[in-house]
C-alpha cells in the first residue's frame, strides 16, 4: 500500500546534547569524545546528526544499546525534551512546511495533542496513576478539544475494550493494575486522539511473554486497521523483527545502519550491528 | 520482453568483523527468468543458492551486479539498488518468499495469518474469508487447526501454512527456498499442484529444491550451483 507518497515525518540533522559543551568538543570534526561524552565539560551528545523519514502506515524500528540515544530521540519528537538543533516536519501540520522544533510552546502542545501519541516504557510517565482509566483517556481527549462527556466516555470505553481491559475495572485507577494492563491503558490513551503518528518506547520490556504477545498483536492490529505510522524503540530484536518493516540501528547517538528489517538482521553491514545480531539468543 | 527477472554479474560476499574475514556467498551469477516460467536451482548446501534468492528479495545487499525486475507498478527496476520503500511495496504486492521456516507473530490463528496476507493485498473481508478457507482446505490443513495458533502445529503443517500464506497473494514473482524439504509425499503433491496452478495464472517462480523428482514435474529449467557459481544451465 504505497498510498501515502512522501514522509509523514521527516527529521533532519537532529541533535540533542545535555550540557553546554566547551571549546574542546564544539568542533564536530575535531572533537574527541569518549563515545558520546566529553570528559572535559561533561556534556553528553545524546543524539548527533540523526536524520530519518517515517512513511504513512509503516512501522519503523529503532534498535541500539542502552544510552545510544533511542529514547532521547522519541522524547524530543514528543517535546518532552527540547531539541538542540535540527529540523522536523510533519506532513499533517502546516503542510509539512514548518520546523516543529522551533514552534511556540502553545503550538507544540497542539501538535502533541492532535498529531502524536506516545507510549512510555514506564507507565508512570504516561498515565496519571490516581485518575481512573477512563479519566486518563478523557484527559487526552479534553486536551485535544473534547467537551462532550458522553462522547468522551464512549470513546474511552471503546478504546479500553479494544485493548482488553475488563469493563468492571474501567473506573479503577491504573495504580491498581498489573504492568501489562497499565501498558495497555497507556496505548489506549495514546490512541484516543487518533494520532497519525505513534511513538512507542520499549513498550514490551519487562512484560511477561503472554502479555507481550498480546501487546504486539494489539499494535499490529492497530497499524492495519487505522494505518497509523509508528516509531518503535526496542532493544528486543525479536520484537523489531515482528513489527518493523524498516529498522534503524543507533550507536553513541548516531545512526550507524538502516535498512529493511530482515536485511539489517540477516546481512548487517556495520560491525556494531553484527555484534548485536550475533548476541541474539 | 517476456522477462520478469534478469540477474547479471551478481556478487555477494559477507565481511565479518573484526578482521579481514570474508565469506563468499555467490559470484558472477547470471540468470534470466521469463514470465510464467518456473526455474529450479539445485546444488549442495552452502553453494550459494539461498544467497541468490535473498539478494533478489533484498534480505542481502549485493556488492555488485544488477537484478532487473519487471514490476507491474514501477516498470523495470534494479532490485539491488531500488529504494527500501519500493522494495517494501514490492514485497507486499508482487514478490513472495517462502522459506522452510514459518515466522509469524505469536497468538494469531492459522486463519488469521492467511487472511492478513490477503488483506494486505487490498481484498475485502468476505472475499478473504472464503478464499482463506479454500486455500487451507486445499492444503488439507485439518479444519480443527484453522482457529489454532500455529505454534502447536507439526513441522509439515507449519510448512503448508507458510506456503498457503505466500500463495494467498498470488504474487507476480515467487521465490521458494526449499519449501518442500520436510514434507511427506502427499503434501508435496499438493504443493506441486498449487505451484502449477500459480504458474498457469501467470506467476513466475524461482525455487531451490533438493528433490530432483519434484522439479521434474514442474520446472521448465533447472540450474546447478556449486561454490557460489552457477555451473550448469538447463539440466533437464
Amino acid at each position: 500500500m504505497e498510498t501515502n507518497e512522501g514522509a509523514v515525518l521527516s527529521l533532519q540533522n537532529f541533535r540533542k546534547q545535555f550540557g553546554s559543551g566547551c571549546e574542546k568538543c564544539a568542533d564536530l570534526d575535531e572533537r574527541h569524545l569518549q563515545r558520546n561524552y566529553c570528559p572535559n565539560c561533561r556534556t553528553t551528545y545524546a543524539c548527533a546528526d540523526v536524520s530519518l523519514e517515517l512513511y504513512g502506515g509503516e512501522i519503523l524500528g529503532v534498535v541500539g544499546e542502552s544510552g545510544s540515544g533511542k529514547s532521547t530521540l522519541l522524547r524530543c519528537l514528543y517535546f518532552d525534551e527540547e531539541a538542540s538543533s535540527g529540523e522536523a516536519f510533519l506532513q499533517g501540520y502546516k503542510s509539512g512546511q514548518v520546523n516543529i522544533f522551533t514552534e511556540t510552546g502553545q503550538q507544540k502542545r497542539y501538535i502533541r495533542n492532535y498529531h502524536l501519541g506516545m507510549v512510555y516504557q514506564n507507565p508512570y510517565m504516561g498515565l496519571r496513576m490516581s485518575f481512573s482509566s477512563i479519566g486518563n483517556i478523557a484527559e487526552k481527549l479534553i486536551a485535544a478539544g473534547g467537551r462532550s462527556v458522553d462522547e468522551m466516555t464512549g470513546r474511552a470505553t471503546s478504546l479500553l475494550h479494544k485493548v482488553d481491559i475488563p469493563p468492571y475495572r474501567f473506573l479503577e485507577t491504573p495504580a491498581t493494575f498489573s504492568g501489562g494492563m497499565q501498558q495497555r491503558v497507556q496505548i489506549a490513551k495514546a490512541l484516543s486522539n487518533n494520532p497519525p503518528i505513534l511513538l512507542l518506547d520499549e513498550i514490551t520490556t519487562g512484560l511477561d511473554l503472554s502479555v507481550q504477545a498480546k501487546v504486539l498483536d494489539l499494535i499490529k492490529g492497530i497499524q492495519r486497521e487505522l494505518s497509523i505510522s509508528m516509531i518503535v524503540v526496542s532493544h528486543d530484536l525479536a520484537v523489531i523483527r515482528m513489527l518493523a518493516e524498516r529498522t534503524i540501528v543507533m550507536l553513541d547517538g548516531k545512526i550507524v545502519e538502516q535498512g529493511l528489517t530482515d536485511q539489517v538482521l540477516e546481512d548487517p553491514q556495520h560491525p556494531y550491528t553484527q555484534k548485536l545480531v550475533q548476541s541474539l539468543l | 520482453m517476456g522477462e520478469v527477472l534478469k540477474v547479471s554479474g551478481l556478487n555477494k560476499h559477507f565481511a565479518l568483523f573484526p578482521g579481514p574475514k570474508v565469506l563468499v556467498g555467490c559470484q558472477d551469477v547470471h540468470l534470466v527468468l521469463g514470465r510464467g516460467e518456473f526455474v529450479g536451482i539445485t546444488g549442495r548446501s552452502g553453494s550459494g543458492k539461498s544467497t541468490i534468492l535473498k539478494c533478489i528479495y533484498r534480505t542481502y545487499l549485493p556488492q555488485s551486479g544488477h537484478i532487473w525486475y519487471d514490476s507491474a507498478r514501477f516498470g523495470s527496476l534494479d532490485l539491488a539498488k531500488a529504494s527500501e520503500r519500493r522494495i517494501a511495496h514490492l514485497r507486499r504486492q508482487e514478490i513472495g518468499y517462502v522459506s522452510q521456516f514459518l515466522s509469524v507473530l505469536p497468538r494469531i490463528t492459522a486463519r488469521g495469518i492467511v487472511e492478513s496476507a490477503m488483506l494486505d493485498d487490498g481484498l475485502d473481508l468476505p472475499q478473504v474469508r472464503q478464499a482463506t478457507e479454500k486455500l487451507l482446505a486445499h492444503f488439507e490443513l485439518d479444519q480443527s487447526l484453522w482457529d489454532v495458533f500455529p505454534q502447536t502445529f507439526s513441522g509439515g503443517e507449519k510448512l503448508r501454512l507458510n506456503i498457503a500464506r505466500a500463495m494467498a497473494k498470488k504474487p507476480r514473482l515467487l521465490l521458494l527456498d526449499e519449501p518442500t524439504a520436510s514434507l511427506d509425499h502427499e503434501s508435496k503433491a499438493r504443493v506441486k499442484e498449487l505451484l502449477v496452478k500459480l504458474k498457469t495464472e501467470g506467476t513466475s517462480l524461482l525455487g531451490i529444491f533438493h528433490d530432483l523428482e519434484f522439479m521434474d514435474g514442474v520446472c521448465d529449467r533447472v540450474l546447478a550451483m556449486s561454490a557460489g557459481r552457477l555451473t550448469a544451465q538447463n539440466l533437464r
